[in-house]
């Protein structure tokens, strides 16, 4: 066991963070909202907007979830095809 | 007229003893359309001259030189996001009211050449994913068994159809349940089969990595003379896969001894229980496979959330990129759940998506060496009989993980049989998946279960009133 | 499978005054002294005015209301390594026959008679109980009772015999890498091995301080479970049988399934389907890190080494009165250098890290006690026969005293065949819950075996 802060955590002295290190927060204030709608080119109503909110907690679970640690050479499944070894 | 309605292998038969004229056995599903899709609406789009015409070529050839094989002259009906060359197919959108292909999807031209008679476009959630929204052109498809109640989606059309006996058989697609699901809720056989298996071109896309083309039918077997049909190498798919075809169901009858079924315990007990009446199937469905003489097995995987968030993470991205141009510039005139799934891919980055896929490769490798020494594995298919049509969760996807998706996921071939009824006499299933290309172990477990139980006997109590 | 009464059987018609001590402690020893039977080989040395004498106080005292446990007045036997005051402890052996006599009984054996429990004499063993074959040169080999011409097993050779063939009500053995579940598969009976350090060793010859533990061969899995008890000075009860609904258990793939004979692959799989009709979840796990026992258990592993230590001297004066075959394997010991010992007993703990990990989740583990039935005496001729064949049948069991765990074997041949073994393995510690789901596992299969 080590018993250094990994990075960034170990950077938090010299540029403090406001939370832990995950990734995405449950809760999105509306200018992050807003943001990430323009970059997607969608155009929604308050109400849609509102909505989307609610779920964001949700998503980010997911995307916490599918984080583990693994090495850099940690492959993604290549999606065309099986393999000879992923037959046997 | 319940107990007049034949499967696709006892159709076959009749029609190869030339009792049975593809004509009357279409006249007699139109007369049931007629009857009952007014309050089913599982057609969006009745082809009935269509049928006709081509039930009487094959009344024409089978006279001259016999059936070419167990699907001339049986009744089907396609997805309405399958392309139909001069016939409407919408995909259930208000993007494509008046979309009229030039050519027919390969599942199209291979029923076809096969010798189908082709009844019509079925009900779909737009392009495969939103629903049930009642903001649609047509209207969601109803539940036979009681018609207040949801098919389960995205190929409704098709669930509702097959278990009324509107058409023998059908196409469906799945990308995280879409076959299985209305299957399942509408106590009939489907079967979503190996990743590649079965050509998408000519489908439209929901999500390119996780989509399924396959059957669905009264029973496993009529899945399998269909798949027989289906399966194979196709250029126009850049997924598709290039293997040799094996006979789907030279495995049937063979019996079940000795075969070891992996019971997914967690999945249904722990990390989403599922409904009593579910459970009381699935008990009933694990003590007939031990009177068959299969070997039962627990397995452990990592838990049904991760799959979840794994499979949702992938779908929304690529759909989202599928339809990113109409979302930008006509994002109103999608249904409100197609909308509401859409907006969603604003919150995953391309980094979020490409863990998903290494999570993808390491959730597949867990299948895989679970897998070595079994011979298929078992769980539920849904979590509940069907829910009533206006009381569908619009956000269970992230609370109630489901399980289906981890076969989408893996890409491994996947069906569900209905296992027995539940609440409400609503029927209940099991999911049963196997190894890939390995659809005809699979096809011989679904089938022995089906042929050792009761439920096959019994259709929905709308299809017996004259 | 043995036909025999339990224990609990025999205690309860000492309480309803159908039988007396005297009776049953009679009617052993005339099965031991009867000559067309097997007790000259069974049994080393015979208690034969003392068990009288105990059954006679046990009878006694029972009358006036001091029955001290369910064991009590019940003839047991116990194996030739454990020190009785005042005798000398031959442990199979000629060369320990001018040591000095024990100072006092060994614990186990004072707890067994402060139970009540009446010694009716000392069991045959491998000498110095280094082989799970069973045959000794000096004082014979026990027959196994399905089949004389077959071996008993070992090293507790004479302990199931003396069961089987009613000459004592439950035996006392050890096992280092088998010595009591070995015999007890081959012989159609119950054997339990408790983890370690639940039972006292002490007055006991040691084989492998690091592995030996002393257990019971019996009847049934409730007779072997009052029996531990009393010897870990415990409550003297028999754990209430577990369902097996819902149990979880594994089978681990490797090592453990290679090469079974026809008959324990059969029986093995026949009861794994009746746990798995009576709703016990089965998982196959792979447990690839078996395959580092052999590797890592150089030079003979823990009982070559340590035995070497204890014998060392003996060897040297005494070396020529060994069975040949014990003497040279022992004498092997001077192989390892201490280094390589230390190593030993680092990768011992991280073989149990390893093995824990992957089977935290499950209740119990089984596979089959033994790959093979009993072979016969004369397959062991040769000396390279007998040390494949005593590898072999050392195989499974003694992967569990290096993870210094619990286990049960029950026999699950069908009746009238060659008995078959299934081991039932436990966690380290957790010996009574082990007891428990191996008295639903004896139920289950005893059911199923009637429906038939």
């Amino acid at each position: 066991m080590t018993d250094y802060l990994p990075w960034p955590l170990c950077l938090t002295d010299k540029y403090p963070m406001t939370t832990g290190n995950e990734i995405m927060q449950p809760d999105i204030n509306d200018a992050a909202l807003d943001y990430l709608l323009a970059r997607a080119g969608l155009n929604l109503t308050a109400e849609q907007k509102a909505e989307l909110k609610t779920v964001h907690a949700g998503l980010a679970a997911m995307v916490e979830r599918v984080r583990k640690p693994r090495g850099r050479m940690a492959e993604p499944a290549h999606g065309y095809g099986f393999a000879e070894e992923d037959l046997a | 007229m319940s107990d007049a309605i034949p499967t696709i292998a006892d159709a076959a038969r009749l029609i190869a003893a030339k009792q049975l004229s593809p004509v009357e056995l279409t006249r007699a599903c139109l007369a049931r359309v007629h009857a009952l899709d007014s309050e089913l609406h599982a057609f969006v789009h009745l082809t009935e001259e269509r049928g006709l015409a081509d039930a009487r070529a094959a009344e024409r050839a089978i006279m001259a030189g016999g059936p070419s094989g167990p699907l001339h002259g049986i009744p089907i009906g396609l997805k309405d996001i399958v392309d139909t060359k001069g016939i409407p197919t919408t995909c259930g959108s208000k993007f494509l009211q008046d979309n009229i292909p030039d050519t027919d999807a390969a599942c199209a031209e291979k029923l076809a050449a096969a010798g189908t008679v082709l009844m019509g476009k079925l009900t779909t959630h737009e392009f495969a994913d939103g629903g049930p929204s009642f903001d649609l052109p047509a209207p969601p498809a109803r539940n036979p068994w009681n018609t207040e109640h949801f098919t389960a989606g995205s190929s409704s059309g098709t669930g509702a159809a097959v278990a009324a006996g509107l058409i023998l058989g059908g196409i469906g697609t799945d990308t995280g349940g879409s076959i299985r699901g209305p299957a399942a809720l509408c106590g009939i056989a489907g079967i979503k089969p190996t990743y590649g298996l079965v050509s998408r071109g000519g489908v439209a896309p929901a999500a390119y990595s996780l989509d399924h083309i396959g059957p669905m039918a009264w029973t496993a077997e009529d899945c399998a003379l269909m798949l027989q049909a289906l399966a194979g190498h196709d250029p126009r798919d850049p997924a598709s896969a290039s293997r040799p075809i094996p006979n789907y169901t030279a495995l049937l009858g063979s019996g079940i001894k000795g075969l070891k079924i992996g019971v997914i315990h967690h999945f249904h007990e722990v990390d989403h229980k599922v409904s009593e009446g579910t459970q009381r199937g699935i008990t009933a469905a694990l003590a007939t496979f031990r009177d068959l003489g299969a070997e039962l097995r627990e397995v452990q995987l990592s838990p049904l959330q991760d799959w979840a968030a794994c499979g949702s993470l992938i779908s929304i991205t690529e759909r989202a990129a599928a339809y990113e141009e109409w979302s930008r510039t006509r994002l109103g005139d999608f249904s409100e759940r197609m909308r509401s799934r859409l907006m969603l891919g604003a919150f995953v980055s391309g980094v979020d998506y490409v863990q998903a896929v290494r999570r993808r490769r390491e959730l597949r490798a867990e299948l895989q060496a679970a897998m070595r020494g079994l011979d298929v594995v078992l769980t539920a298919t849904q979590p509940a009989e069907a829910a009533k049509i206006d009381a569908v969760p619009k956000w269970d996807l992230f609370e109630k993980p489901g399980f289906m998706m981890p076969f989408n996921v893996a890409g491994y071939p996947a069906v569900s049989v209905c296992a027995g009824f539940g609440a409400g006499g609503l029927p209940v299933a099991i999911q049963l998946a196997g190894k890939p290309f390995e659809e005809p172990t699979l096809f011989r477990v679904a089938d022995a279960f089906e042929k050792a139980t009761p439920f096959r006997s019994q259709r929905p109590a709308m299809t017996s009133v004259n | 499978m043995i036909a025999r009464p339990t224990l609990g059987r025999l205690a309860a018609d000492l309480a309803a005054g159908r039988t007396t001590s005297r009776a049953l402690v009679e009617e052993a020893l005339a099965r031991i002294s009867d000559p067309t039977g097997e007790g000259s080989r069974v049994f080393v040395k015979v208690y034969t005015d003392a068990a009288r004498a105990a059954a006679e106080a046990q009878d006694q005292l029972r009358a006036a209301g001091y029955a001290a446990s369910p064991l009590a007045g019940l003839p047991v036997s116990i194996k030739d390594l454990f020190d009785v005051a005042g005798e000398r402890t031959l442990a199979g052996s000629r060369a320990l026959d001018d040591a000095p006599p024990a100072k006092a009984d060994a614990p186990i054996v004072a707890r067994l008679k402060a139970a009540g429990a009446v010694i009716v004499g000392r069991t045959n063993m491998t000498e110095f109980a280094f082989s799970g074959v069973g045959i000794n040169p000096h004082y014979g080999t026990p027959g196994n009772p399905f089949d004389r011409s077959l071996i008993p097993g070992g090293s507790s050779a004479g302990a199931p015999v003396s069961v089987a063939d009613g000459m004592a009500a439950v035996a006392i053995g050890t096992d280092t890498g088998g010595s009591v579940r070995i015999p007890a598969a081959l012989c159609g009976l119950v054997g339990f091995k408790p983890t370690q350090y639940r039972v006292p060793r002490d007055g006991a010859t040691p084989l492998s301080t690091t592995l030996d533990s002393i257990g019971p061969i019996g009847i049934s899995v409730a007779c072997c479970a009052l029996t531990d008890a009393i010897m870990a000075g415990e409550t003297a009860d028999a754990a209430a049988p577990i369902s097996p609904d819902g149990l979880r258990l594994g089978i681990p793939q490797t090592v453990m399934l290679e090469d079974l004979e026809a008959p324990v692959a059969a029986a093995f799989e026949r009861a794994v389907s009746a746990l798995s009709c009576a709703g016990v979840r089965i998982t196959e796990l792979p447990l690839e890190m078996l395959s580092d026992y052999a590797r890592v258990n150089i030079k003979g592993g823990l009982p070559v080494v340590e035995a070497y230590a204890w014998h060392e001297k003996l060897i040297e004066r005494r070396g020529q009165d060994y069975d040949p075959r014990i003497g040279t394997r022992i004498a092997r010991g001077r192989d390892m250098t201490a280094a390589e010992y230390i190593r030993l007993l680092e990768a011992r703990a991280d073989f149990i890290r390893r093995f824990d990990a992957e089977t935290a989740t499950f209740d119990a583990l089984v596979m089959p006690t033994v790959p093979m039935t009993a072979p016969p005496s004369a397959a062991f001729a040769r000396d390279e026969d007998y040390a494949r064949l005593n590898l072999k049948l050392l195989r499974n069991t003694a992967i569990i005293n290096f993870l210094d765990r619990c286990a049960l074997s029950l026999p699950i041949e069908p009746p009238g065949t060659a008995p078959v073994g299934l081991m039932v393995v436990g966690r380290h510690g957790d010996d009574r819950r082990l007891l428990a789901i191996g008295a639903g596992i004896e139920e289950t299969l005893a059911s199923e075996r009637a429906r038939q």
